[in-house]
């Protein structure tokens, strides 16, 4: 679904909480008639499970769409094995393959990215805007922080990822 | 510091986190035997008195959990399910079951901790009595007595060239090995492995910061200089690991220098040090 430039991209999660309290509520008007007399904010109500998640991630996106020109701009290429805890808070770019993706179905995708000297956690907390999957060769533009925001080895908190080539 | 010094550091620190990892069943299970031993004695004291040593252990399992570079989410929220559990009012009653059951889940968390997350950093314990830890020590060691009578400001400025090298302020690293080459040039000894070193950092460094490519020819090491070199150079044929090791291998010469001849960078070596270690160990 496009708003704008932005191709918002609602979770798995969220469309399965939809469903599941657009089927109970079906049901429940049914059977009862005093949640029919309700319907009238119920129905907002529940279309907002939907809404709030779309606007969610339309403001994350379109933030990190304005951030990517001024990463492109100031971050270096490195090699992963050279980020360390010194480079917390600077900006990185880093070209790898993807070895593992966790929880893109819930909008928020960790990613492994591993390039000849070693590999880190790609951390992105929006939907990135192309399909990453295992074995893509990609460019990552983002943040080094620690993985626990305090504490923990350094990770990329990723703003944009990109697909370099087809493997 | 001397080498003695940290290995009697580290033992003793060593020492302090083994009192630590028995302190966490020693102090849960006290505390149920000592409930077991005043309820069997008639005594009417309130059992969450002594579900203290449950919450002590939680504590001290939360902190063996937070100084190990990789960090158990588990064992670290176990402090609040003591409060949780034994502190704070609550229907559910605290009695002799609950502490023991309590105690054993923390001894499997500890078990776990130990054998799933690596070991406690020996240093980590002792505040403001932070060591070099091997192999970084040794070579530090090694650097010492094959590179003798080192400028004081050539290792200050390798010292500053390695800490701004890792924090990717790769123009400042650059001016930190033009400064010490300057040095090096005016010094009576000559110390060419310092300078190919620094030369190694500077142009590396130039790279990065343009974010270019593996150049077709780039500085390196001489053969007479491998003695002086953390890690072996990778076969002509492989030029990108040589090229990776080259940069190491300069980092960590110039990180030993700046430890051996430099006391007053200690405190921003330390720093870089994890950065150090994972340079000699990958």
């Amino acid at each position: 679904m496009k708003i704008g430039n932005v191709d918002v991209k609602v979770s798995i999660i969220s469309i399965a909480v939809f469903g599941f309290f657009t089927i109970f509520l079906i049901i429940a008007s049914v059977f009862s008639p005093e949640v029919r007399t309700n319907l009238i904010w119920m129905i907002p109500c529940l279309f907002m499970l939907l809404v709030i998640p779309v606007a969610l991630n339309y403001m994350s996106r379109s933030e990190y769409a304005d951030l990517t020109p001024r990463y492109e701009v100031e971050a270096k290429t490195v090699r992963v094995k050279l980020i360390n805890e010194s480079m917390i808070g600077k900006p990185v770019r880093v070209e790898g393959v993807v070895e593992r993706v966790h929880f893109q179905f819930l909008n928020r995708p960790q990613f492994l990215v591993a390039d000849r000297s070693g590999a880190i956690s790609v951390k992105m907390f929006t939907s990135p805007d192309e399909d990453i999957r295992v074995n893509d060769v990609v460019e990552v533009l983002g943040q080094v922080i620690r993985r626990y925001i305090v504490t923990g080895d350094p990770v990329i908190n990723c703003v944009s990822i990109r697909k370099v080539k087809k493997s | 510091m001397s080498g003695n010094d940290s290995v009697q550091a580290q033992q003793k620190t060593g020492s302090s986190i083994l009192f630590l990892e028995l302190a966490v069943p020693a102090f849960s299970f006290g505390g149920a035997l000592l409930a077991l031993f005043f309820s069997g004695a008639g005594s009417t004291i309130d059992p969450r008195y002594f579900a203290t040593g449950c919450v002590i252990s939680s504590f001290v399992l939360a902190y063996l959990a937070w100084i190990r570079p990789r960090k158990d989410i588990v064992a670290l929220t176990t402090p609040i399910y003591s409060i949780i559990f034994f502190v704070a009012p609550s229907d559910m009653a605290v009695n002799l079951v609950l502490e023991l059951l309590y105690a054993t889940s923390l001894t499997i968390l500890l078990v776990r901790l130990k054998y799933r997350f690596g070991a406690a950093p020996e240093s980590g314990i002792a505040a403001g009595k932070k060591t070099l830890e091997e192999p970084l020590l040794g070579y530090c060691e090694a650097v010492r007595e094959r590179v003798p009578g080192v400028m004081p400001e050539a290792a200050h400025y390798g010292a500053m060239a390695f800490a701004l090298f890792a924090q990717g302020d790769y123009l400042d690293a650059v001016k930190a090995s033009d400064a010490a080459m300057t040095e090096l040039a005016a010094a009576e000894t000559p110390q060419p492995v310092l300078v190919t070193a620094f030369g190694i950092v500077r142009e590396q460094a130039l790279l990065l910061e343009e974010s270019a490519a593996l150049p077709d020819h780039f500085t390196e090491f001489s053969a007479a200089d491998s003695s002086f070199l953390a890690k072996s150079l990778p076969p002509e044929d492989k030029p990108h690991d040589r090229f990776e090791v080259t940069l190491e291998n300069a980092l960590l010469l110039l990180y030993a220098v700046g430890w051996n001849a430099s006391a007053g960078d200690h405190k921003i070596l330390l720093n870089g040090q994890n950065f150090a270690l994972k340079l000699t160990t990958s």
